[in-house]
C-alpha cells in the first residue's frame, strides 16, 4: 500500500511533478511538515491563489508548491 | 489569516515581522521597503545610472520590476553562459529576461560568453584547473568580471544584483563556519567603488526573505525561470539555505537576526579588514582591478584555455580567443 493511502479523506500537494498525499483537517503548515517538507521553503498555491500556511486543508484539494530556494555557488 | 492593513484574506505571512498582508498591500509593501533600504544604506541616488545584473530568475526580475515602479531608469545586463543541457537553461533564462525587458520597454544588454571570449562556461570548466568538477567557480569569476567590465565601459555609477537575505545569510553562515574574516569584511549591502576600478556594487533586496521575492514575482505575474541551473545541484549555498530554513521554521526571525546582527557588528568595526583599495592593482592584460600580481584571475583563466586549445590543435594558434577583453 502506498504511504498515506489508508488516510481518508485526503488532499494532494504537487511539487515539481511529484505528488504528496496528506490528511485533510489540519493546517497547510502541519501537512507540509507531515510529509517532511519545510514550510519555510515553499509557497502554496490553491486554485491559482497564494494561500497562507494556517489554512485548514480540505478533502479533495490540490495544492501546487513553489520552491523558493534558488542559487548556485557564486 | 487576515491582512494587517485592510482585513482582507492574507496571501503571505511574514513570521519574522509578525506581518500578514493581502495581495494588494504586499505588492505595495515590497517596493516601499526596497526604497527604504536604498536610502538607509545610501545605495544610489535617483539621478545615477544603474545597471542591474539579470539572470531571468525571480530575484533579479522582481528587482527590475520594483526599480521601474519606483521610477529608477535601470538597464539590465544578461550574461549568456552557454549552459544548456537537456532543459535548455540558458535559452530559457535569456527568453525570460528578454520578455520582461520588451514588456517594460527597458534596455537589456546581452553578453554571450562564447561569442565574446570563445568558450561556454561548461567548456571553460573542462579546460581549466579552477573549473575542474566545479563550473560554479569559473562561472562566478566570469560573471563578476563581465559585470564590472560592462558597468565601467557603459559609464554606470552602480551595479545592482538581486541577492536576497537568504543568499546573504547562506554566504555569511559559510564564511563564519570557516572564519573567513577577509570575506566577512567584504560582505555588505553596499561595496563602494574603488580607485582601482571596481564599480559600486549594491544589493537592494538583501533584507527580503527568498519566499518574499518569490511571492512578489508570482503575484506580479512575472514570467521567471523556475528551473535551476543544472550545476546548482548540491551547491553549498543551497545546503546552507536548507539548514537555515530548518532553524527559521522553529525560530521565526533567526535568519534576519543573524544577518542584521552581523551588519551591526560590521558597522561597529569588528570585521574591519584591509581597506577596499588596498592591494588592488590593474591587470597587465586588461586593466581591470585585481589583487593578483600580473594578470587578473579572468585573464589567467583564458590564457590557460588558449594554451590547452593550442596543445590539442598541435601547436596552432587558436583563432577565436585572441585577447581576453576584446569587445
Ligand atoms: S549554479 Fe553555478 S554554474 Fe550555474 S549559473 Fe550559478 S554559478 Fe553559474
Ligand atoms: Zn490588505
Ligand atoms: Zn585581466
Amino acid at each position: 500500500m502506498e504511504p498515506g493511502k489508508d488516510i481518508a479523506p485526503n488532499a494532494v500537494f504537487e511539487l515539481r511533478g511529484k505528488e504528496y498525499r496528506v490528511a485533510a483537517g489540519q493546517t497547510v503548515r502541519a501537512s507540509l511538515q507531515a510529509v517532511d517538507l519545510n514550510p519555510e521553503l515553499y509557497l502554496c498555491v490553491l486554485c491559482g491563489e497564494l494561500v497562507t500556511d494556517d489554512r485548514i486543508v480540505e478533502a479533495g484539494e490540490s495544492y501546487r508548491l513553489v520552491a523558493v530556494v534558488s542559487g548556485g555557488d557564486n | 489569516m487576515r491582512c494587517r492593513k485592510c482585513g482582507q484574506k492574507a496571501v503571505i505571512n511574514m513570521r519574522q515581522h509578525k506581518l500578514a498582508l493581502c495581495c494588494e498591500h504586499f505588492l505595495q509593501w515590497v517596493p516601499e521597503q526596497t526604497e527604504r533600504f536604498i536610502q538607509k544604506y545610501k545605495m544610489f541616488a535617483r539621478d545615477e545610472r544603474v545597471l542591474l545584473a539579470v539572470s531571468g530568475g525571480k530575484d533579479s526580475l522582481a528587482l527590475w520590476d520594483i526599480l521601474l515602479r519606483l521610477g529608477f531608469a535601470a538597464d539590465g545586463l544578461y550574461i549568456e553562459l552557454g549552459i544548456d543541457g537537456d532543459m535548455q537553461y540558458g535559452q530559457r533564462s535569456q527568453a525570460c529576461a528578454r520578455k520582461f525587458a520588451d514588456a517594460h520597454g527597458a534596455h537589456l544588454i546581452t553578453v554571450d560568453v562564447h561569442r565574446k571570449y570563445g568558450a561556454t562556461i561548461p567548456e571553460l570548466a573542462q579546460l581549466t584547473r579552477r573549473g575542474k568538477d566545479k563550473p560554479c567557480s569559473v562561472c562566478g569569476v566570469s560573471k563578476r568580471y563581465i559585470m564590472n567590465y560592462v558597468a565601467r565601459e557603459g559609464g554606470y555609477a552602480v551595479l545592482l544584483t538581486g541577492h536576497n537575505l537568504d543568499d546573504e545569510a547562506a554566504v555569511l553562515f559559510q564564511n563564519t563556519l570557516h572564519w573567513q574574516t577577509g570575506y566577512l569584511a567584504r560582505q555588505a549591502p553596499v561595496l563602494p567603488a574603488t580607485d582601482a576600478g571596481f564599480v559600486r556594487k549594491v544589493k537592494p533586496l538583501c533584507r527580503f526573505y527568498e519566499r518574499e521575492t518569490a511571492a512578489y514575482a508570482l503575484l506580479r505575474g512575472i514570467d521567471y525561470l523556475y528551473a535551476e541551473c543544472p550545476f546548482s545541484v548540491g551547491a553549498n549555498t543551497i545546503y546552507y539555505k536548507e539548514l537555515l530554513g530548518r532553524l527559521e521554521a522553529e525560530r521565526p526571525g533567526s535568519k534576519l537576526q543573524f544577518y542584521l546582527s552581523f551588519l551591526q557588528a560590521r558597522e561597529d568595526g569588528y570585521f574591519a579588514g584591509a581597506k577596499d583599495d588596498e592591494g588592488l592593482r590593474s591587470c597587465e592584460r586588461c586593466g581591470q582591478p585585481t589583487t593578483a600580481p600580473g594578470s587578473c584571475a579572468f585573464c589567467r583563466m583564458w590564457a590557460a584555455v588558449r594554451e590547452r586549445k593550442r596543445e590539442s590543435r598541435g601547436g596552432s594558434e587558436n583563432p577565436v580567443v585572441t585577447q581576453a577583453c576584446g569587445r
